[in-house]
């Protein structure tokens, strides 16, 4: 049997390496995702294929007793990184359901040729239990449009069974083993035993395809509790495209285990419709040349006036807020605020415009002034000749003509307009707070009102609260200890799901300002998050120009009563003390290739000093998918399940969704465990985030849409 | 016009209760109601498919704005959504002059060169500009030959992408045309394009004056074909 299998591998090698006689297909892109969640059009076995770049794709897998649930995302044209968490119902006498989470990486090293497949390395299970831990080489080759074959060498659970041969030595997992689990074991990968794999796919029609595949992982675990009998290594599904994004699979595992998987994907590349539906922009007003030597009107007090209260109409027409006009003989400066256009090159271009239908003939300089939290961040100053003259040319020559400038450096900018403050907003709405991941009980929610509202009371002043009320839901159901170590700076979130009363989100008064220039400050006092009350102060470097920025924070905070009405709790927990003073010095760097880096240095709330590294793929449309991992002082043991602090984190533009201009977004963080080791305070406002929207790089990131 | 995605408007919804606000006095915010009665109302756009609209209408609404003054007046048809708009100049910019529906204050717009279409806004994956140049030239000049043409739209991630396609250019024989006040005699040119990954197909309506009284052009995958037609 192994002789005949090691046969069956090497020809799908060397049909791999040799066998296409047609012309290179379209790089090797599938829609498709294998049991494990990883792009790949074949079953348990990985492929050399990589997703659309961007691609986001959710699959749930189920067979006799076995859930995978897998996100994965393309991060870049060649690496994809899955997030896994599965059950297995008695695979331990310990629990019911087996609940394991888990990360993969797929790196396509060479492309495919016309003569040569293309090659992919992968670590499946590289940071967790290393329950599902294997390691792969794989080669892919398309023959024709339809065919794909491939052949790998796997490591690990791919090199469990009928092993080639072995490198080196490879810790066999355990449960016992397991420990805090979370770890890079990197000492054990591409060791141990390997053997040699493969597969074909095969597009029948449109909708249907078929792949077989001669597996290598002998579920060593499973079959020890007599879960699943491995009757062959060969397994095959048949696959149906439902819809262009939903996929869905029947496959049949060793002859013996029948199962299913659904497939759902989208791309951030692809909104609803490109461009938006919004409607059209005023045309640029062109002046009569004649009438630009005219300063008459600049002696009329009623003319400045209603110079004022037009372009006020106007830009209040297209969304936008005009906080300040001063308007000279040859220039004029507006300040303005921003809160419908997610594309700030979209706000701009509104804006001059609705000035060169405004202004006297005689204006020739417009300054634009973006006004956030009540402070300047940025003036952009465009020549109306220019504008004129570059309306219907290519968008990038506008850029050319652009100038940002810090709001400082340029000199004054215009006093706010009588009515700008005070201003109250309020909004009242439904809000989704879930659990994730509870072995009791893996999915968790409430879903309850929120009121929130702010007071603007003057130029970078903010009284702001918001009060929450649940209605339904189950957070409260959370029954696990708490053993936690640390002192309980997160790990009692529970307690806090427990009022069914009205509770006092935050409530925060704060103050935001120009330090210098280049330079912006933040102050918030009150209650700060659901579980701490205090101060944080925050001071931002940031050029208008620049990638980079650097920030530093401070808070003094102490935890608020489980019942979040006004009191504070003693900061003794079982863990320890819970220390009131933290802070980070924080460094941010937009690559300008669609990566963004975050590096926080500092203290965190258990006291625990560290670092946090995040890492996020961000798309010109908005949409932010990325990573982060926090190391402290806190030892693995310490800490607890997952040894470190990690994550996921994304964000969502509305606007990708219902193809209208709004600032509006979803926004989340996914963590395998939330424990007290590497835990920031989250604070309203914080000002890199708050600021950079109004700044040359994000603004012209969406330059396109200055014309729209 | 757009391809919409099913999962979208799941998204739409999950977004809508977990992002949007019930109600709020702020003008840009965007409630839960309004989030999901735009998706519903993309989706029914999108089922409705061609429209048939009353010719007799049509004609009546020309007959009203050309005895209203003496202005510019054009008549626009969508063979992808079977719209039609009576348009009227709302400003101009050198040689560029930007059109808005007639009668109404309807924001949405299309701007000509030389009565060719080189941008719409408004309309959805709208053309963002082109260079239309080299194919006045050759259409006003009733010449035989091949041009370039560029059209620029924007893409996912709000960036320009620019369509590049060969045109090649052939003029007929003259025929006869009439549109609203204008009754001449026309030379069509038809111009046959190659894009990298399709073919389009124009057609300019010339008169003797050189001025372009009709053109059936197309705008991109999104839009399709415009046909642009002056009545004055």
């Amino acid at each position: 049997m192994i002789r005949k299998r090691k046969i069956v591998g090497l020809g799908v090698i060397c049909g791999t390496a040799l066998g296409s006689m047609s012309g290179l297909a379209d790089p090797l892109k599938t829609k498709l995702t294998n049991n494990y969640g990883n792009p790949g059009s074949l079953i348990d076995m990985p492929t050399a294929e990589s997703a659309p770049d961007g691609q986001l794709a959710t699959s749930v897998m189920y067979f006799d007793g076995f859930t995978r649930t897998t996100l994965s995302f393309q991060i870049t044209d060649r690496l994809s990184g899955s997030f896994r968490y599965t059950g297995t119902r008695n695979l331990t006498p310990t629990f019911g359901t087996y609940y394991d989470r888990s990360f993969d990486l797929k790196f396509r090293v060479f492309n495919e040729t016309t003569w040569t497949p293309a090659v992919s390395v992968g670590l499946r299970d590289f940071i967790g239990t290393g329950l599902l831990s294997g390691e792969y080489v794989v080669a892919t080759k398309s023959i024709g449009d339809r065919l794909r074959l491939t052949g790998g060498v796997g490591w690990g659970r791919l090199g469990s069974y009928a092993s080639d041969g072995s490198i080196g030595t490879r810790t066999s997992f355990t449960f016992a083993g397991v420990g805090t689990g979370g770890n890079f074991n990197y000492d054990d990968w591409f060791q141990g035993d390997y053997s040699v794999f493969g597969g074909a796919s095969f597009q029948v029609t449109d909708k249907f395809s078929v792949s077989a595949e001669y597996s290598t992982d002998n579920y060593d675990v499973a079959q020890n509790q007599d879960l699943i009998k491995r009757g062959s290594p060969w397994n095959v599904a048949l696959d149906y495209r439902w819809r262009d994004d939903v996929h869905l699979r029947a496959f049949l595992l060793h002859g013996e285990e029948l199962g299913a998987q659904l497939t759902f994907s989208l791309n951030p590349k692809n909104p609803s419709v490109p461009g938006g539906t919004e409607l059209a922009p005023l045309p640029v007003g062109v002046r009569d040349q004649e009438s630009a030597a005219d300063l008459g009107w600049a002696t009329q007090p009623s003319r400045r006036q209603a110079i004022t209260s037009g372009v006020n109409r106007s830009l209040a027409q297209a969304g936008i807020n005009l906080e300040g006009i001063d308007v000279e003989g040859r220039s004029a400066h507006v300040t303005i605020r921003n809160e419908r256009y997610d594309a700030g090159a979209e706000a701009l271009g509104r804006t001059l415009r609705s000035l060169s239908r405004e202004l006297p003939a005689s204006v020739e300089s417009l300054h634009v002034t973006l006004m956030t939290n009540g402070i300047p961040a940025s003036t952009m100053t465009f020549g109306r000749t220019d504008l004129e003259r570059l309306e219907n040319a290519p968008a990038r020559e506008a850029l050319a003509a652009a100038t940002f400038t810090d709001t400082l450096r340029f000199g004054d900018y215009p006093d706010p307009l009588p009515g700008t403050y005070p201003r109250f907003e309020w909004t009242i709405g439904p809000y989704l707070r879930t659990s994730l991941f509870d072995p009791d009980n893996p999915f968790r929610a409430d879903i309850g009102v929120r009121a929130k509202a702010v007071y603007h009371l003057g130029s970078g002043w903010q009284v702001a609260g918001s009060v929450a009320q649940k209605v339904i839901g189950n957070l409260d159901e959370v029954t696990r200890p708490n053993t936690s170590q640390l002192p309980h700076v997160r790990s009692d979130s529970s307690q806090y799901n427990k009022t069914d009363e009205p509770y006092l989100e935050n409530l925060t008064i704060a103050k935001y300002g120009r330090l210098g220039p280049d330079f912006y400050g933040r102050l918030s006092l009150g209650y700060l998050e659901r579980m701490y009350a205090g101060v944080s102060g925050e001071v931002l470097w940031k050029p208008v120009n620049s990638r980079l920025a650097l920030g530093a924070e401070v808070n003094y905070a102490r935890p608020r009563d489980f019942d979040q009405q006004f009191g504070l709790r003693s900061r003794v927990t079982p863990g320890g003390v819970i220390p009131e003073m933290t802070g980070h010095l924080s460094a941010y760097y937009d690559f300008g290739n669609g990566f963004h880096g975050q590096l926080d240095a500092g203290r965190y709330l258990a006291g625990d000093w560290g670092g946090t590294i995040t890492l996020d793929r961000e798309f010109k449309n908005g949409w932010k998918i990325g990573a982060f991992a926090t190391f402290t002082d806190v030892s693995a043991q310490q800490f607890g399940e997952g040894s470190f602090d990690k994550g996921i984190r994304f964000t969502i533009p509305l606007s990708w969704v219902i193809g209208q201009p709004t600032t509006q977004k979803a926004s989340g963080v996914l963590r395998p465990l939330t424990r007290d080791g590497g835990q920031r305070l989250e604070v309203n406002g914080r000002l890199y985030e708050t600021i950079r929207d109004s700044h040359r790089p994000d603004i012209a990131k969406s330059w396109g849409k200055f014309w729209r | 016009m757009t391809r919409r995605k099913p999962h979208l408007y799941a998204i739409g919804f999950l977004v809508a209760v977990a992002l949007t606000s019930g109600c709020t006095n702020k003008d840009q915010e965007l409630p839960a109601a309004s989030v999901i009665k735009t998706v519903l109302e993309q989706r029914r756009a999108k089922q409705e498919g061609v429209r048939k609209i009353d010719e007799r209408l049509v004609q009546f609404q020309i007959k009203r704005a050309l005895a209203s003054g003496d202005e510019p007046l054009a008549l626009m048809r969508i063979s992808k959504t079977g719209s039609v708009a009576l348009l009227r100049v709302i400003e101009t910019n050198g040689p560029y002059r930007t059109w808005a529906a007639w009668g109404t204050t309807e924001r949405r717009s299309v701007t000509t060169r030389g009565d060719v279409i080189t941008a719409t806004r408004g309309l959805g994956t709208d053309l963002m500009s082109s260079n239309v140049n080299g194919l006045l030239r050759m259409v006003t000049g009733l010449k035989d030959g091949i041009e370039r043409q560029v059209l620029r739209h924007l893409d996912g991630e709000n960036q320009i992408v620019e369509t590049v396609a060969d045109c090649a250019f052939t003029p007929d024989g003259p025929q006869s045309f009439s549109s609203g006040e204008i009754r001449t005699r026309v030379t069509r040119v038809d111009v046959f394009c190659k894009t990298e990954t399709g073919r389009f197909n124009n057609y300019y309506l010339v008169s003797a004056g050189g001025r372009i009284v009709e053109a059936k052009t197309w705008l991109g995958d999104g839009l399709g074909y415009f046909t642009f037609s002056l009545l004055r």
